[in-house]
This record gives structure tokens, C-alpha cells and sequence, in this order.
């Protein structure tokens, strides 16, 4: 049987890869590719198709264990909580993709290149969320 | 955390070269723990050192609590030990070399062995000359696998192989990790390596442990922050760790909680491991320099 | 372990046995066609061929030798080179500690096999004692092989000089107890070269030469393993031929040893003076030395102390192999790997 989700890695992230993991398994709930009742794969499966060491994925569902997205059955595995958040809505999600799009050339044509985009989103992501940073710990 | 691997003060010399200096470590059971330092740091001293190929000149390793000198009998037999550039017999067969395993091991498990040459359709009767480095490497795993071992120690186990060799070599410890929990400490040149697999890092420079800790606290503990040079660090929350200046551009890695606030344009990244490593060893083989 | 050394020597263990098979065998082949073509060619059963010629004061009987001494140069010719075959013997042991006993630890040094050896459960010392005793106990057979090969040895020897028998004492370092001393002797100190400086060419070179030099300095001593029987030069004819000969130094009036120097410079001195050939003068080179207070003398060992000394030879090689094969096993322990 193939595995539900392939998850996959961004080494230069400067993300611990537990959290990659987690995030994945959270943005396909999201995105409602996984749907509650589904199987997440096996640490084995994931390990070897990431050889990556198998407690990091172990890791990673603990995490969404405690945030409730998931529940582990003991001896059968990983499970998508029956009451893990809903898909995120059409309606919600595409107005803002349309308007990151829209900011996202607006300032290409003002002339900024790709590092620039990101030097200033950086920016902008950190002065929007070091207040909720500074009452939870700097990440999450 | 028990330690598996348990060093105190341990020395070593080869003449006047000093290859481990007074060095306290303690590798946790059950993790994976990556070696990292610059060639030369005494990575493979330090492997050497615990399953008793060498003596120390002063100090002591401990592994599962028995001295790797006197007790090395008591050591082995539960230890996997693959030696850099994977030694093996060159006109020996697959076979005979698993063979071997049996015949120099009482712990020993022919048919694990035996499945773990299968895994990669190494034919058998093909002489150990005759295979790829990354068979070879596939082989010599095997061989230190097939002792069941409770620790498994491996030098530099992923260099001169192809990444997909490398990926797959990888991918068999973590296998063997997640059946059976097992101890595992290897020595790396290549970070993405460690930080695919690692657990707990020891950065080694100049004979000595720079940095010991695992991997994930490491990297939330640090961040990069790249800002306008100046002269202070007064600004940033944390230890400056490594400073390197362009001519109006100062990249930090700092370890702490991060920034405060910083108005004057400086960007705070979480650091990669990369950036951490490399930040713990440039300065201190600067000093060493 | 066993299973390993015979498994990764095993071209060099059945390659010694069977050069000392094909040597054995090529030896007897060789001495048997030598003592039938002897036969054939009738050498032994040669008559002088005898010729009545008439001179001024009668019939006169000559004997023409010369027909006997060709029948032995025919034979000699018939076995050419091959006479030195036994030669062979002489190399084995020194071959053996070259190619057998320095790589035995060299190469696994060389490869860094060493370090997948010694941390497998075995010990470092069962690894290394089972390794040598393995190859030792190939070599003492292939030297069992040899030790065969002695009677038709001694046949190739005398070919050389028309005969088909030599002295015991000729054939000494060809003897079983011998070549099997030598034998293990030369693997044994090769081992230790290699186990000492790890490299394989430095093992094959130097372990020969150490085999080379302990052989000369033996052979030197071997005319002393027991004190020799002494007489003076002049009663030589009564040694029996098949002792060992030991060169004595000549003595004073005192019994004090007198150098070589004097001793020829003394015969010369005799030699030039035209009144030795006075009728007065002192019947021979002896006499004229005895007059001058130097006596000649010569020692040898007679052939019943052969096998003591066989022993003896042995002792040495063998207890020179133990201590080599005690240093190796001490470097192996203690060395850093």
C-alpha cells in the first residue's frame, strides 16, 4: 500500500526537520488532502524514503498529537484526528493568494529582485508576528 | 540519559601532535550522534579510542561503562565498528565475508546479516574487489550490523559515495534505528548528512568538543542576524558566537533568545545547522591558527 | 579464525606445499635418471683399458684411463644443469619468509584490515597466534616434504664431482630438522618485519635479509656446537673423510694461538729460501715451522656428532623463530592501530 503522504525536505530552511514534518502534515489537512480517519505513514516508510533518523518523525507526531491534528493508536499507527481542523475555506484562501500575487508583482516591477522580495518580507513577517512570538517563545 | 560512549580527560598524542585534548563527553543512548569537525579535529581518534584500536595517553573512554582498554573483550562483541575507507577482505566473497562475521563474533545473526546483503542484491559469490565503493560500503555495514549490535560506531560511513549510494546507506541505519533503537555515532565531513539523520552533534576542533548538544535545540537556540555593520552587539539579545564583517555588513550568529527589537534594518533568521557549525569552527581554528 | 587465515592464505599455504612437492619430486626424478644412466653408461663397472706396447727394453702394459674419465663427463653431460636442482632446497626457506611471512601481518596493515579484524570478538593476540600458527604448520609440512628429498640430494651433489655419494656433513642445511628450523625461522621474522613497520615491501626485503645474515652467522658457528677434536696438521690423513673439518688456529711451544699472519708469512719465507731443497735442510714446510716453535694444527667433528649438531641447528632456528613470533604477538597487543 502506498503511503498517504510523501513528506519532503528543505535542508537550507534553518528549520529543525521534525517541524517540517509536522508542518507538512498540517498544511495537508489544510489543503484537505489528508482527511480525518487517514493513516499518516509509518516512521519505517518515511525513513526510507528520506533516510532520515526515524525519532524525528516520531517527533514530529507527538508534536501534532498535542496540537490534536492527529491521535496514535498504539500498534496501528498514526491517525488524522477525527476532529482536526476543517480545510481551510476557498473563500478565505484564494482573496489573499490573489493578493499576495498582486503585491508579489507590484514589486517585481518596482524593480526589486528576488532577495530584496525576501529581505522585505522577512522583515515584514517578523515585525507582524514578534508580538505573538514574545508571548510564546520565539517559534512555536 | 545514560551514556553510551563516556570519556573523561582523555588525551591522546602521537608524539608531539596532539590529536584529543582533555576531552569530558558523553554520547546518550538511543540517539543518533553526529562526529563533525575539520580534518584532523581527532573524530577518528576519538572512534578509534572507544572500541580499543588505540591507547590513551592519559584519561579514560567508558563504554557501556567498561574500560576500552582493559574491558575492550566485554566492549566488542556488542559494538559495530566500521573504520574509515570500509576495510574489508579484497578476495573474499560476499559470503565469505559474512563468513567472517560469524566465525570472529559469538553474537552473531547469520540470517539478519544475511537479509541485509540481500536488501541491496549484492550477489554473493562476487569477491569483495569486484563491487562499487557503495556495495563495499552495503558489505562492511552489513558485517557490523550482523553482531546485533547495542552501539554502532562508523567513520565518515557516507564519504566517497554517490548521493543515491549515500541516501541508501542512510536510509538502512535509520531502518535498523527504528526496528531496533539502537546507538548510533558516526564522524561526517558533510553536514546535510548530520542533519538528516543526527540527533545530538559534537563538533570537534583542535582535539576538543566545541559545541555538544542536540541537533533541534541547537538550531532554535541560534540565530543569524544580518544588519548594518557596527560596532556593538548591544542591540541583540545572546551570545555572539561568530561575527564576520563585510565593509557596511556584519553577519552574526548569536545563541540566545534572539532579537528584542531591532529597528535599525537587521534581519533575524533562524540559523541552519550549517551556518552553526561552521560558525562554532571557523573561529576557533582562527585561534588555533 | 582458523577459517580465516586459511581462507585468506590459502594460495600462499598450498602454493609453498606444492613447490616443495614439485622440488621433492623434481629431485628424485632427476637423482634416479642420474644413478640409471650411471648404470646404463656403466661408469661404475669401467676397466681401464690396458695396452701392451713394445719398447727397446720390452713388452710394456699402459693403462689408458682416459676412457673411464669420459664415461663420467658423458654422464655428467647427460644431467647438465639439472644436477643443481637441489639447489632449490637452499631458497625455499628464504622464499617462504619472503612471500609468506611478510605480508602475513604487512598486508592487512597496509589495508587497514587489521582494524576489522581486531574489533570483531576475537582478541587481538588469538587473531595474531592463530594466524602464525597456521602458516607455521603449512611450512613444517612443506619442510616434512623436503626433508625427502635428502637422500637424492646428496646423489645431485656428488654428480658434480663424479661420484654419487657425500659426506653428511655436506648436506647438514638440507636435512629435515634443518630446513624445517630454517623454515618456520624465516616466516616467523618476516612476520615480525611486517608487523613491525606495516609495509609489505619493507617485510619481503628486509625480513629476507634478516633471514640471510641469521643463516651466515649460524653457519659460522656451527663448527663449534661442541668443542672439536684437535691434532697437529701432519696427522690429517687419519680424520675420517666424512668428518667435519674445523680450522684451528696454529700454536707456540706455550700452546698460546699463533696468528695467520706469522704462520704465512713463515711459510713464504720457507718457500723462497733456496736451502729447503739442501739435503740438510728440513725435510718439508712442517718441520721448518716446528723449528721456528709454530705448530699447525687441525680440529674436526666426527660424523657421529651429526645429528647432536642437527639438533643443536635447530635449537638455534627455532628458538630465534619463538622470539620473534613472542615479538610479534607483543607488537599486535600494544600497538596503536
Amino acid at each position: 500500500m502506498a503511503a498517504t503522504l510523501r513528506f519532503r525536505l528543505d535542508p537550507h530552511s534553518g528549520v529543525p526537520t521534525y517541524m517540517q514534518l509536522a508542518q507538512q502534515v498540517r498544511h495537508a489537512v489544510e489543503y484537505g488532502i489528508l482527511r480525518p480517519g487517514d493513516q499518516l505513514p509509518t516512521a519505517r516508510e518515511v525513513v526510507e524514503d528520506l533516510a532520515i533518523n526515524p525519532n524525528t518523525v516520531l517527533k514530529a507526531y507527538r508534536e501534532l498529537e498535542r496540537q490534536g491534528f492527529v491521535h496514535g493508536r498504539p500498534g496501528a499507527g498514526t491517525f488524522i484526528a477525527a476532529d482536526a481542523p476543517e480545510p481551510l475555506e476557498r473563500a478565505v484562501h484564494t482573496p489573499l493568494r490573489r493578493a499576495l500575487d498582486r503585491w508579489l508583482h507590484g514589486a517585481k516591477d518596482a524593480g526589486l529582485d528576488r532577495d530584496s522580495v525576501a529581505a522585505l518580507f522577512t522583515v515584514a513577517f517578523q515585525d507582524a508576528f514578534s508580538r505573538e512570538e514574545s508571548t510564546h517563545g520565539r517559534r512555536r | 540519559m545514560d551514556a553510551v560512549v563516556e570519556t573523561s580527560a582523555l588525551t591522546k598524542r602521537y608524539g608531539s601532535v596532539i590529536a584529543l585534548s582533555d576531552c569530558d563527553l558523553a554520547l546518550p543512548e538511543g540517539k543518533v550522534t553526529g562526529l563533525v569537525g575539520p580534518n584532523g579535529a581527532g573524530k577518528t581518534t576519538l572512534i578509534h579510542l572507544a572500541v580499543g584500536l588505540l591507547r590513551p595517553t592519559a584519561g579514560s573512554v567508558r563504554v557501556f561503562g567498561h574500560d576500552s582498554v582493559r574491558e575492550t573483550s566485554k566492549i566488542l562483541p556488542r559494538v559495530g565498528f566500521v573504520a574509515q575507507d570500509r576495510p574489508l577482505y579484497r578476495d573474499l566473497t560476499v559470503a565469505d565475508t559474512l563468513e567472517l562475521g560469524r566465525r570472529l563474533n559469538e553474537r552473531w545473526d547469520p540470517a539478519y546479516a544475511l537479509a541485509r546483503v540481500r536488501r541491496f542484491g549484492l550477489p554473493l559469490s562476487r569477491k569483495i574487489r569486484t563491487l562499487s565503493t557503495g556495495q563495499r560500503a552495503h558489505v562492511a555495514t552489513s558485517v557490523a550490523l550482523g553482531k546485533r549490535p547495542d552501539l554502532v560506531l562508523l567513520d565518515e560511513p557516507v564519504a566517497n559515495l554517490d548521493p543515491i549510494a549515500r541516501l541508501a546507506l542512510l536510509e538502512e541505519l535509520m531502518s535498523v534505528v527504528a526496528e531496533d533503537g539502537l546507538t548510533v555515532v558516526f564522524s561526517a565531513n558533510a553536514l546535510a548528512d548530520v542533519e538528516r539523520v543526527c540527533e545530538h552533534l559534537v563538533i570537534l576542533v583542535n582535539g576538543r568538543p566545541r559545541l555538544v548538544g542536540d541537533t533541534e535545540e541547537l538550531i532554535e537556540s541560534h540565530v543569524v542576524a544580518i544588519g548594518p555593520r557596527t560596532q556593538g552587539v548591544s542591540a541583540l539579545d545572546g551570545d555572539l558566537i561568530e561575527a564576520r564583517h563585510a565593509e557596511r555588513q556584519t553577519i552574526r550568529l548569536l545563541r540566545g533568545p534572539g532579537p528584542a527589537r531591532v529597528d535599525d534594518g537587521t534581519i533575524v533568521r533562524p540559523a541552519t545547522l550549517e551556518e552553526i557549525v561552521l560558525g562554532y569552527m571557523r573561529p576557533a581554528m582562527e585561534v588555533a591558527a | 579464525m582458523t577459517w580465516l587465515t586459511w581462507r585468506q592464505h590459502r594460495v600462499q599455504i598450498v602454493g609453498l606445499i606444492a613447490v616443495a612437492i614439485l622440488v621433492t619430486a623434481g629431485i628424485w626424478i632427476v637423482a634416479e635418471y642420474a644413478l640409471r644412466s650411471r648404470a646404463e653408461l656403466g661408469v661404475d663397472s669401467c676397466v681401464p683399458e690396458t695396452r701392451t706396447i713394445v719398447t727397446p727394453s720390452g713388452p710394456q702394459q699402459i693403462i689408458n684411463s682416459s676412457t673411464c674419465s669420459d664415461l663420467i663427463s658423458q654422464w655428467q653431460e647427460r644431467i647438465g644443469l639439472w644436477r643443481y636442482l637441489f639447489f632449490t632446497i637452499y631458497l625455499i626457506p628464504a622464499l617462504a619468509a619472503s612471500y609468506v611471512g611478510g605480508p602475513l601481518f604487512a598486508l592487512e596493515f597496509e589495508r587497514a584490515t587489521h582494524r576489522l579484524a581486531w574489533t570483531q570478538s576475537i582478541g587481538r593476540l588469538r587473531w595474531a597466534g592463530v594466524k602464525l600458527a597456521v602458516i607455521i604448520a603449512a611450512a613444517l609440512i612443506a619442510a616434512a616434504i623436503l626433508a625427502v628429498a635428502i637422500g637424492p640430494s646428496r646423489v645431485l651433489m656428488g654428480v658434480g664431482r663424479s661420484g654419487t655419494d657425500v659426506k653428511p656433513f655436506e648436506t647438514f642445511d638440507l636435512e629435515g630438522p634443518a630446513i624445517a628450523s630454517y623454515m618456520v625461522f624465516g616466516i616467523a621474522a618476516a612476520a615480525f618485519v611486517g608487523a613491525w613497520s606495516r609495509r609489505i615491501l619493507a617485510a619481503m626485503f628486509v625480513g629476507l635479509l634478516v633471514f640471510g645474515v641469521a643463516r651466515v652467522a649460524v653457519h659460522n658457528l656451527r663448527p663449534w656446537y661442541e668443542t672439536p677434536i684437535i691434532m697437529p696438521l701432519e696427522m690429517i690423513s687419519v680424520i675420517p673423510r666424512d668428518a667435519l673439518f674445523v680450522d684451528v688456529p696454529a700454536v707456540d711451544r706455550d700452546g698460546q694461538p699463533v696468528t695467520r699472519e706469522r704462520v704465512s708469512s713463515l711459510l713464504s719465507e720457507y718457500f723462497r729460501s733456496p736451502s729447503r731443497f739442501a739435503p740438510s735442510a728440513s725435510s718439508n714446510d712442517s718441520t721448518y715451522l716446528a723449528d721456528r716453535g709454530v705448530f699447525r694444527r687441525i680440529g674436526y667433528q666426527p660424523v657421529e656428532r651429526f645429528w647432536t649438531f642437527q639438533a643443536i641447528e635447530a635449537g638455534i632456528f627455532t628458538g630465534l623463530a619463538a622470539l620473534f613470533a613472542l615479538l610479534t604477538l607483543w607488537r599486535v597487543r600494544t600497538r596503536d592501530a
